[in-house]
């Protein structure tokens, strides 16, 4: 079939024939295959059509498909745009012309596209198309560009980023700021923004999320006495968010500075707590203080927890510190352990030599 | 393999990751299994931070290469009859009966079926065994279950039809009697399990192929496409829809998402199962 | 017994921030990538609000709006779409999708949470 034939085929009356003659114009590759995809696409019905005519878009070179991806970008037909920015991203570095040309769109729609493309290209000018959007006046075309911030080769960026994290912009706006600097920040931008937040008890909560994940990351040792206090009085719902930071920032300073004590307050919690990742979190942290007693007799019950999650957890904080006795435990547990991931844990832990 | 310690919102951060680019589901006690692997690929990576990891599979994989690194380290090739057996128990109890029920209204006593990757056919012996059991007088339909696989050494093994104890250990024992027969120590399908089957060879990425295969009632392709890459699958999945006929049943494996490929198929609930179906309207 | 919202937004962020205010005011939250999922995840978790955004991949939020109300036992579902987009037509569209409420966002914590207490507590139309 000549591809003029198969121009005319998409518009059988038969889907199947539709869905190949896409597929076929695609596999032609050639740019006069463009607009009659195109005009199909806008007029098809049928969700599987559509899809295949996307997918043969993608596979024709050139800058025509740009061209044409960008325009469909201003469809009524949201299904459409989303499917044009799928086609841009897939363009990768070509497509970066006409993203200069979105970001500088009048429409904030058509620029927070732009961001939304950005998001999954590879290109050496990732972070100056991304100066441009941090700079933008409208607050989801922001936010979209914090949320792709992930690595940053300029101090200009980081300060950029910073800026917004310190601002009074809308609360949405400051949070993606500062879990932007949870992946790109360093000691100094930590600072600055602990002096806005400058203990986690008087943090608005809705900020409270993004400045713990940045003390996880970016915290220092004498946040562990911070995280130990404000994790006695805060809300519930925090309380996983908490143990995270405390177990991230554990792995950064170690645990060496803890004092035994901290231990009286996790065990404390710990029959209460009915979260199961609340559950895991505290006990994996009590792994820290496997060899206080009392720690330690806690976690050798909870290896016969009826909760499977319980038992990881034990598992994997007992593994911190291998005693005899918790060796003969596992042991036992072994013969009794049905669920083949727990099963695993235990052997693994076994294996690890004294 | 050691373990590193993902903390729980990490886990929940990874399993995301490897639903998006896979359409891969772990449930979230799924903790070790994952963990285990994770370190394996930062072994690999020279990574020490679990963090850092994540950054990259989210961040710094556009060409997805580590996650499939990371997809084949967590997806298992074992094939055994009567695997998934939930999937099938929604096949058995809902959609087959449904199919067959609507095509003899319709006056249409035929049913087709395709087994795609069948591997060495402990799949496409399971659903003869079910699809018989299910509806007995299907031996009066033109009924066919097309088994296809790629590795000509695996067809021959679907073609001999004789499996190890491994392979049967989760066939009920009155499947045993009736659809088996001891070889040694091992047990080989009958005429009757056979009856209905057709298996030969086929690519998955081959075009032409694939688009002869038309008129299915069923398409099974579980635990497949997994390994394929992104634009293999959705080709894949384009031609499975083109295969099916309107209101027929696509089933990839229990964890992999129709819906992460296509949008074109319809989701249904069947019990305590998703499925996906083929739009009954012609469009 | 808390309410039970799912939020289907194809950003991580926006999911995740939408979830705290919700978990601080009580609510369970359960979420989704776009629109596929949404579906997938609505069918198996018992829900008394859906919160869509539009512009996702795979599925939108019109789409998913749409296929949720051509399921019979999700007719009085409340579905709320919160999205950048402002103009009169998107809000149009969404009404004739299904939804029962258009917010833009970024909104503040005040205005969604009444939003959904005052969807979820209007009779069944």
């Amino acid at each position: 079939m000549s591809l003029e034939e198969t121009f005319l085929q998409l518009s059988s009356v038969d889907e199947c024939d539709r869905i190949y003659a896409a597929e076929d114009i695609g596999l032609a590759g050639r740019r006069e295959g463009v607009d009659p995809l195109i005009q199909r696409v806008l007029q098809e019905p049928s969700q599987a059509v559509r899809e295949a005519i996307f997918g043969a878009l993608a596979q024709i070179p050139g800058d025509t498909v740009i061209e044409r991806a960008a325009q469909l970008l201003s469809s009524d037909d949201p299904g459409i745009r989303n499917q044009a920015v799928g086609l841009l991203q897939s363009r990768g570095s070509a497509a970066v012309p006409e993203l200069r040309r979105l970001l500088a769109a009048a429409d904030q729609d058509l620029r927070k596209f732009g961001v939304d493309v950005l998001s999954r290209i590879e290109t050496p000018e990732i972070e100056d198309l991304l100066e441009i959007a941090l700079a933008d006046n409208d607050v989801n075309v922001v936010i979209a560009a914090l949320e792709n911030v992930s690595q940053c080769h300029s101090p200009a960026l980081r300060q950029r980023v910073l800026r917004h994290a310190l601002s009074d912009a809308h609360p949405m706006l400051v949070v993606a700021a500062i879990e932007a600097l949870g992946r790109i920040g360093d000691t100094e931008c930590y600072r600055q923004i602990r002096q806005k937040f400058q203990t986690l008890e008087a943090t608005p909560a809705l900020y409270l999320h993004s400045v713990l994940k940045l003390l996880g990351t970016n915290g220092e040792t004498g946040d562990l006495l911070e995280l130990r206090n404000y994790l006695t009085i805060c809300e519930p719902n925090l309380r996983a968010a908490v143990l995270d930071a405390f177990r991230n920032l554990l792995v950064r300073v170690g645990a060496a500075s803890i004092p035994d004590v901290w231990w009286q307050d996790l065990l404390a919690r710990l029959p209460e707590t009915t979260s199961l990742a609340e559950r895991y979190q505290t006990l994996v942290l009590l792994g820290h203080f496997g060899h206080c007693e009392q720690v330690f007799e806690m976690l050798i019950a909870y290896m016969q927890s009826p909760d499977k999650v319980d038992r990881l957890g034990a598992i994997e904080a007992l593994s911190k510190n291998l005693l005899v006795n918790a060796r003969c435990t596992m042991r036992s547990r072994l013969q009794l352990e049905s669920d083949p991931e727990v099963r695993q844990a235990l052997e693994d832990a076994l294996r690890v030599k004294q | 393999m050691s373990s590193v310690q993902l903390s729980f919102e990490q886990h929940g951060r990874l399993r995301r990751l490897i639903y998006d680019q896979l359409g891969l589901s772990f449930d979230n006690q799924k903790i070790y299994f994952l963990s285990k692997r994770v370190a394996a690929r930062m072994e690999c990576l020279s990574l020490d931070d679990p963090a850092d990891y994540l950054m990259r599979l989210a961040y710094n994989d556009r060409s997805g290469t580590e996650m499939q690194a990371l997809a084949n380290l967590i997806t298992t090739n074992e094939t055994y009859m009567f695997r998934e057996y939930e999937q099938l128990e929604a096949f058995a109890n809902a959609c087959l009966p449904e199919v067959i029920a609507r095509k003899e209204a319709q006056g249409n006593r035929s049913l087709r079926i395709w087994s795609a990757g069948c591997s060495s056919g402990e799949e496409v012996y399971t659903l003869a065994m079910i699809v018989q059991e299910v509806f007995p007088t299907i031996v009066d339909w033109d009924a066919q279950i097309v088994a296809t696989d790629i590795d000509e050494q695996r067809l021959g093994m679907a073609i001999a039809g004789v499996y190890g104890e491994r392979s049967v250990r989760y066939v009920p024992p009155e499947y045993l009697d009736r659809y088996f027969t001891r070889q040694g120590g091992d047990w080989r399908v009958t005429k009757r399990a056979r009856s209905m089957v057709s298996i030969q060879s086929l690519n998955l990425n081959d075009r032409s192929q694939m688009r002869k295969m038309r008129a299915f009632d069923f398409v099974f392709c579980r635990n497949v496409l997994i390994y394929f890459d992104d634009a293999s699958r959705k080709a894949a999945v384009d031609h499975f829809y083109n295969a099916l006929n309107p209101a027929g049943f696509l089933f990839l494996g229990h964890s992999e998402s129709v819906g992460r490929i296509s949008s074109a198929f319809r989701l249904r609930r069947m019990g305590e199962q998703l499925v996906y179906m083929k739009p009954g309207e012609v469009l | 017994m808390s309410r039970t919202v799912l939020i289907v937004d194809d950003s991580e962020f926006v999911r995740n921030y939408h979830s705290a205010i919700l978990r601080e005011a009580n609510f369970h939250v359960i979420t989704a990538g776009d629109g596929m999922e949404g579906l997938e995840r609505l069918f198996t978790n018992r829900c008394d609000l859906v919160l869509t955004d539009i512009n996702m991949q795979h599925m939108d939020g019109y789409e998913f709006t749409r296929r949720v109300r051509a399921e019979r036992q999700y007719q009085q579902l409340p579905i709320v779409i919160i999205s950048t987009e402002s103009k009169t037509n998107d809000r149009k569209k969404g009404f004739e999708a299904g939804a029962n409420l258009y917010i833009v966002k970024p909104c503040s914590p005040e205005v969604m949470l009444e939003t959904l207490k005052m969807v979820m507590n209007t009779p069944p139309s």
